[in-house]
């Protein structure tokens, strides 16, 4: 053992751990002392809180409650249910078109309190809606569609201004010619990744309700179900407020 | 003659190795933490670019620089990136990730090995008391319903439950099938498919985890009231790290307790300080495909 080695030894021997060496100031010898342990036990007892008032998983947020229930973030998923013409309907969204916001749905799902469910369905809301009825496994999983295993699902990409935007000028306008309105479809979403090209229609989406759905499992009967954790519902864009984001003239098209 | 040559060599080996191990035994653990502790940065610093790069570029650096391996300064830029990277995604990463947080704050606050050795202790002892707290305040853990289901679901566990609980391939994919339909909504709920033993496995399981966690917890917390207790608490983090990483295999969670469990140890503790350091590479074997190495792809 070198001499700096021995001198260390002989410190550490000197100083029980619940007896350090005294410093000059006792509130920085108290955070040397208990800085990270005071900052754990703050967030461990936030952790809690979030989760028994507001839906949080127990795997996250701090997360010390990983593997101890079958309710983590992976085991959630999101349920988007759209009322259009006055029937619900259980659809699959596409976000890629959308803000950061409702692009992070991991966040969502594993911490929906009712603040952040409701800021997330409202914004989901204020978007524009466009209905492919593409199947959800074309898209996925292209070996499962080419075996033809798979339902027709109805499938929704959301488009926002910005995406109109962005595509060339002039802003494109609807009118009844049947010309100028494909040209209006093909020049509007431009913005989109190509692969993502949209073949169906803006929708008037009535209301939307957006649910987190938890698992639960019964050991006896090897049955794994799910339960809603949190939902919300937020009115979506009306006819009129739907033509004036996407720069259409009242006069054309849907008269409201 | 050749095998006085070879016996020579071998005394030479072993005496070098002994002498190494020495070395390390009784060297500054507060350094070679922060070295451990930079080199689980770089290896398990985070998936997101905005974070991982950062956070690697400084470990490197102080890897190299064995001087910031001390510096609390050098800690405290460490902390707050990982603080910037991490806190927007608070509620996205995993409790190691924060955990990491805290164990770099310790190494920033502490002066001392002695300072380092008291945080440590307390940050094991804590983290493990508010594990078992959310275990027994989980209504389907401590009956058997949380291990049960992971078993035959999650693929991490895969090989353990092909191994031990005799579950078959076909019946692990079919679950995990149904899990996948289940989470996009194609069904609603669905029974899962085990082997008969298996129920039993996953509720000794889950009473050999509120039992091995909660005896950490209290070792870590109470050794400074009790010999016995002080005694045992190496012996208890190691065989936890062994036991537990063999199963679910999030490596970098093991080797930070692994540092951590280091840290804290005492000069006269030489043994457990060689031991927490053999965990860290016997946790890097955890992470071979043995599934794929004792199964055939037929069976």
């Amino acid at each position: 053992m070198d001499k700096s080695e021995r001198s260390l030894s002989i410190a550490q021997t000197a100083m029980p751990d619940n007896r350090v060496s005294s410093a000059f100031n006792p509130y920085i010898e108290s955070l040397r002392q208990y800085g990270a342990s005071t900052l754990l036990v703050v967030v461990a007892l936030s952790q809690w809180s979030f989760v028994k008032n507001s839906n949080l998983t127990p795997w996250k947020g701090g997360g010390f409650g990983m593997f101890s229930t079958v309710d983590a973030g992976p085991f959630r998923r999101l349920v988007y249910r759209f009322k259009c013409q006055g029937i619900w309907t259980t659809v699959d969204v596409d976000l890629a078109g959308g803000p950061d916001l409702l692009r992070n749905t991991g966040e969502i799902r594993n911490y929906p309190s009712q603040d952040r469910l409701k800021t997330f369905t409202e914004a989901l809301a204020s978007m524009v809606w466009i209905r492919t009825d593409r199947t959800r496994h074309e898209h996925v999983c292209p070996t499962d569609h080419e075996q033809g295993q798979c339902p027709l699902y109805p499938y929704w990409l959301a488009t926002t201004r910005t995406s109109l935007i962005q595509a060339t000028q002039p802003v494109p306008r609807r009118s009844n010619n049947r010309q100028a309105d494909t040209h209006y479809r093909s020049y509007s979403w431009s913005a989109l990744p190509e692969k993502r090209l949209p073949s169906g229609d803006v929708q008037v989406v009535e209301l939307i309700e957006v649910a987190v759905e938890a698992i639960s499992y019964d050991r006896a009967t090897r049955t794994v179900a799910q339960h809603v954790v949190a939902r919300c519902v937020a009115p979506g864009l009306s006819t009129s407020q739907l033509k004036a984001r996407l720069g259409m003239p009242l006069e054309l098209g849907q008269r409201q | 003659m050749k095998l006085d040559m070879v016996a020579g060599l071998a005394r030479r080996i072993r005496d070098s190795i002994r002498d190494k191990l020495t070395r390390i035994a009784t060297s500054n653990t507060r350094s070679i933490a922060g070295k451990l502790t930079l080199l689980l940065f770089v290896l398990y610093g985070g998936d997101y670019w905005d974070l991982n790069i950062p956070i690697v570029i400084f470990a490197a650096i102080g890897l190299v620089a064995s001087s910031l391996q001390t510096n609390g300064w050098y800690w405290a830029v460490i902390v707050a990136v990982l603080a910037k990277g991490s806190l927007p995604r608070f509620f996205v990463l995993d409790n190691h990730k924060i955990l990491m947080i805290y164990w770099a704050l310790a190494l920033a606050l502490s002066a001392t090995p002695a300072y380092l050795a008291t945080n440590a202790r307390r940050l094991i002892g804590l983290a493990f008391l508010f594990a078992v707290a959310w275990k027994i305040a989980s209504p389907d853990f401590a009956e058997g319903s949380f291990f049960h289901l992971t078993l035959v679901v999650d693929g991490r566990f895969s090989g353990f439950t092909r191994i031990v609980g005799n579950v078959s391939a076909d019946a692990l994919a079919s679950n995990q099938l149904s899990m996948r339909d289940l989470l996009s909504g194609d069904i609603t709920s669905f029974k899962t498919v085990d082997s008969p033993g298996l129920s039993m496995i996953a509720v000794g399981m889950s009473w050999w985890t509120l039992f091995i966690e909660g005896a950490v917890a209290v070792a870590f917390l109470g050794a400074g009231w009790s010999h016995r207790l002080h005694c045992l608490r190496n012996p208890l983090l190691i065989l936890f790290l062994l036991s537990t990483y063999a199963i679910a295999t999030v490596i970098g969670f093991g080797w930070l307790l692994a540092i951590c469990g280091y840290a804290q140890t005492e000069n006269q503790e030489k043994r457990s300080r060689i031991a927490f350091l053999v965990a860290l590479l016997v946790l890097q074997l955890y992470r071979a495909p043995w599934t794929q190495l004792t199964f055939s792809p037929t069976t």
